[in-house]
């Protein structure tokens, strides 16, 4: 608890110095520090300056020191007395930044025997690192490809911020593992020549300075952090030395490519400062540089600054769906090779195997693993374009992996074609990227691509099964194209002739007389499912009772079927004419009818409307009836819509207002109209 | 048309299916009844046709292949036509 205070007091004193001059950060006393200077352990402050800047260059070498074994030594059991040591060591956050030695021990975290205690010192490591969530820009969620930060703001609380920034920066670059190193940004807390420039003006590749044997320092993420002091410029300088000698030491680690590279390259390169630019200038022509210089005159148009820091978390979540291009370009050129663990030697060397009708479709396939491996590698070379020099770091440092090429994580990765390719469904999967669309797709994701398919999905086998059973599973599929078996005994397709219909069991046992012994325990189980009721008479087989019941049934149907088709015969089809008025005249609409009545054109008396209207049945027959009617009343009578106008007029509107002169006819008036004529008798009497 | 196959002449050409088959053979020469093959490590196969074989020795390819590997596995292609042989064959190879 002693060294506890101690590390937070010299840390707030370190940044106060820092502000000073450019003096290598004030770092605790590590344990052999401490005994060397046994008297100085409660120093002032102010006085401690000298000596700490010793000690602090000594803990900081012997950091780098352990770090470097750690990096070449992958011995576990040096590994562990390794990370002890560091351990032991009194870790400040200031060397963390600098020797990034926090993300080499993060790297082992996945190792057998030194994880654990890899972690636990991440851990540790990371708690010296304050949360500074105050800060506006700090901590920002979003990707690092779409953030954009505006640090400009001129703080006067410098010491406050620079401390901010210093344990973001910790934080961030502590977490930062997972973009592979490849990608090389300068780290630079950027200069802070200061509150003068307004702008940070892209800067590709890090100062001249060479490159100190020191494992990197920041990644891209980092440099992005406004530093508001301009003594940055030195720690920058170092730290991008750092960065491209760790660069070759975290491909080590990681197989990851430059994924998130591009996008975070240029948010990186926005950051740095004017100071940074300058020194790149004066290195001029140096291409040993990770970065490709080609994006950096792109950068320098670029007006907005973007700093972004990805949190521990988001950079813990953070996919990075591309696959390793380094592994890529490796194995198209070992497919060539016959290696048994290799899918397109196996193709190949099945292709030299089959016969002449499935070379074609193995050749097809060699073909598809060979358009697959320059798809691959095509898009290898297109990525890996922008990086070559990156490229060479990558593969030189590679002595951890084992020797066998591992098959690329691709997106579009297919399972080895099968044999006859063009009897199995393919599966296409078409990564899309997922634009705002006008038509409405409103869910835009951000870190990963929405996937769409198309075709039916190619189905696996639960395990391997036998050739029997795949050849059962066939036949089960196509039972209907089952005629003649030959000489195929029940036995062997009984698994298929249980899946059968009734139909189809009858129709295979037609073609193949010997299945009748057999099946009756099949037609057993038809009978129980589709007759339950009944049981079999007696000598007759589960079969011969099926096909009984079953015609029996069928009969019925038929019956029934004949009967209600005989019932609707009778009916009239079509369309039937219905005449309204049969027995007396038309009447016409209730103003013709009073028209008719005030100028006395009703047409015809009712006399003879009434001979007319002799007690003819309605027939249903319109054919007879148009027959009489046109015969006869055809003046008279017409469709009942609308006919008085155009027919003779009838006398029609006699007999409603007259119901008196119908008497004499057998003219019914129906209920209901009665009652209406009482009702309205009075209004349209004699108008 | 049956026609003899020898099992030997898939043999060479396949690397996967070599090991395979010669355990195989050691279980079918007494089906055969031609304990000559011993020394020759040689099956004839009078009763199975020629393409039915060619897609047995397929089938094996595939096994090896598929067994004990982390892919998933896929469907062995098998055409309606020549299921029904197919499954002859697999019955009497009992594979």
């Amino acid at each position: 608890m002693f060294v506890g205070v101690f590390s937070f007091y010299w840390m707030f004193c370190g940044s106060v110095l820092k502000q000073r001059n450019s003096s290598p950060a004030v770092s605790l006393c590590s344990a052999r520090i401490l005994k060397q200077f046994p008297g100085d352990r409660v120093p002032a402050a102010t006085a401690a300056e000298p000596p700490a800047a010793a000690m602090a260059d000594q803990l900081l070498e012997t950091v780098e020191r352990l770090q470097s074994r750690i990096q070449d030594n992958p011995e576990p059991r040096k590994l562990l007395k390794t990370l002890k040591r560091l351990g032991e060591v009194q870790m400040t956050v200031d060397i963390l930044v600098r020797t990034g030695v926090g993300k080499t021990v993060n790297s082992f975290r996945k190792h057998d025997d030194v994880g654990e205690l890899a972690k636990s010192l991440v851990a540790k490591w990371k708690k010296l690192v304050p949360q500074t969530a105050d800060r506006p820009n700090s901590h920002p969620k979003p990707a690092p490809q779409s953030h954009h930060r505006s640090y400009r703001e001129p703080s006067p609380e410098e010491e406050r911020s620079y401390v901010e920034e210093e344990e973001e920066e910790e934080m961030v670059y502590q977490s930062n593992y997972s973009p592979s190193p490849p990608q090389q940004q300068q780290y630079s807390p950027p200069q802070r020549g200061g509150y003068e420039s307004e702008e940070y003006e892209p800067e590709p590749s890090p100062p001249p300075l060479p490159p100190p044997p020191l494992p990197p320092a920041r990644k891209e993420i980092r440099h992005s952090k406004p530093s508001k002091n301009h003594h940055h410029r030195d720690e920058e300088r170092w730290q991008a030395g750092s960065d491209r000698g760790g660069g070759k030491k975290r491909s080590a680690d990681r197989e990851r490519t430059n994924s998130p590279p591009p996008p975070q390259k240029k948010h990186s390169r926005k950051s740095t400062p004017h100071d940074t630019k300058k020194e790149e200038k004066k290195k001029g022509g140096e291409d040993a540089r990770p970065r490709p210089p080609k994006d950096s005159p792109s950068k320098e148009d670029d007006d907005d600054f973007e700093a972004h820091t990805m949190s521990f978390e988001s950079f813990l979540t953070y996919d990075a769906p591309t696959p390793v291009k380094k592994k890529k370009k490796q194995q198209p050129s070992s497919s060539s090779h016959s290696k048994p663990s290799q899918s397109s030697s196996g193709s190949s060397s099945r292709q030299n195997r089959t016969t002449a009708s499935s070379s074609s479709s193995s050749s097809k396939a060699n073909k598809a693993n060979g358009s697959q491996s320059s798809k691959r590698s095509h898009s290898d070379s297109r990525s890996s374009e922008p990086k070559p020099e990156k490229r060479k770091r990558v593969v030189e440092a590679l002595p951890t992996l084992p020797d066998i090429p591992l098959p690329a994580i691709q997106p579009n990765y297919r399972p080895l074609p099968s044999i006859d390719t063009p009897l199995s469904p393919q599966r296409r999967k078409v990564p899309v990227c997922n634009d705002e669309e006008d038509a409405g797709f409103t869910g835009k994701r951000f870190n990963s691509k929405m996937v769409v398919y198309s075709g039916s999905k190619t189905s696996y086998l639960p395990r391997m099964m036998t050739l029997y059973e795949q050849c059962i599973r066939v036949l089960q599929n196509n039972i209907d194209s089952i005629a003649e078996v030959g000489g195929v005994p029940f036995e062997i397709l009984e698994p298929v002739l249980e899946r059968c219909t009734p139909e189809q069991l009858y129709r295979i046992e037609q073609s193949n007389q010997c299945f009748t012994e057999d099946s009756d325990e099949l037609w057993m189980r038809h009978c129980r499912r589709d007759f339950k009721r009944e049981s079999p008479q007696e000598f007759e087989s589960w079969r011969e009772m099926y096909l009984r019941l079953h015609d029996e049934r069928e009969e019925r149907l038929r019956l029934l079927t004949q009967n209600i088709s005989s019932a609707h015969a009778n009916k009239p089809k079509g369309r039937q004419v219905k005449m309204a008025f049969v027995n007396s005249v038309a009447k016409p609409p209730r103003d013709v009818r009073r028209r008719q009545e005030k100028f006395g054109t009703s047409s015809g008396s009712s006399s003879a409307s009434t001979a007319a209207a002799s007690p003819i049945k309605i027939r249903p027959a319109s054919s007879d009836f148009a027959g009489d009617s046109s015969r006869s009343t055809s003046s008279h009578f017409s469709s009942p819509a609308g006919s008085s106008r155009s027919s003779a007029p009838p006398g029609g509107g006699g007999g409603t207002v007259h119901p008196g002169r119908e008497k004499p006819q057998v003219k019914k008036i129906a209920p209901m109209m009665a009652k209406t004529i009482k009702a309205f008798k009075n209004r349209f009497s004699r108008r | 048309v049956l026609q003899n196959q020898k099992w030997l002449a898939y043999e060479s050409s396949n690397l996967f299916v070599t090991s395979f088959l010669i355990g195989l053979l050691h279980a079918f020469c007494n089906l055969a009844g031609q304990f000559a093959e011993n020394e020759t490590n040689e099956v004839n196969f009078r009763e199975i046709p020629s393409h039915v074989l060619s897609k047995v020795c397929m089938y094996f390819t595939y096994k090896v292949r598929y067994t004990n590997s982390s892919t998933e596995i896929p469907e062995f292609p098998i055409a309606p036509e020549i299921a029904l042989e197919l499954l002859m064959a697999a019955n009497f190879l009992d594979c």
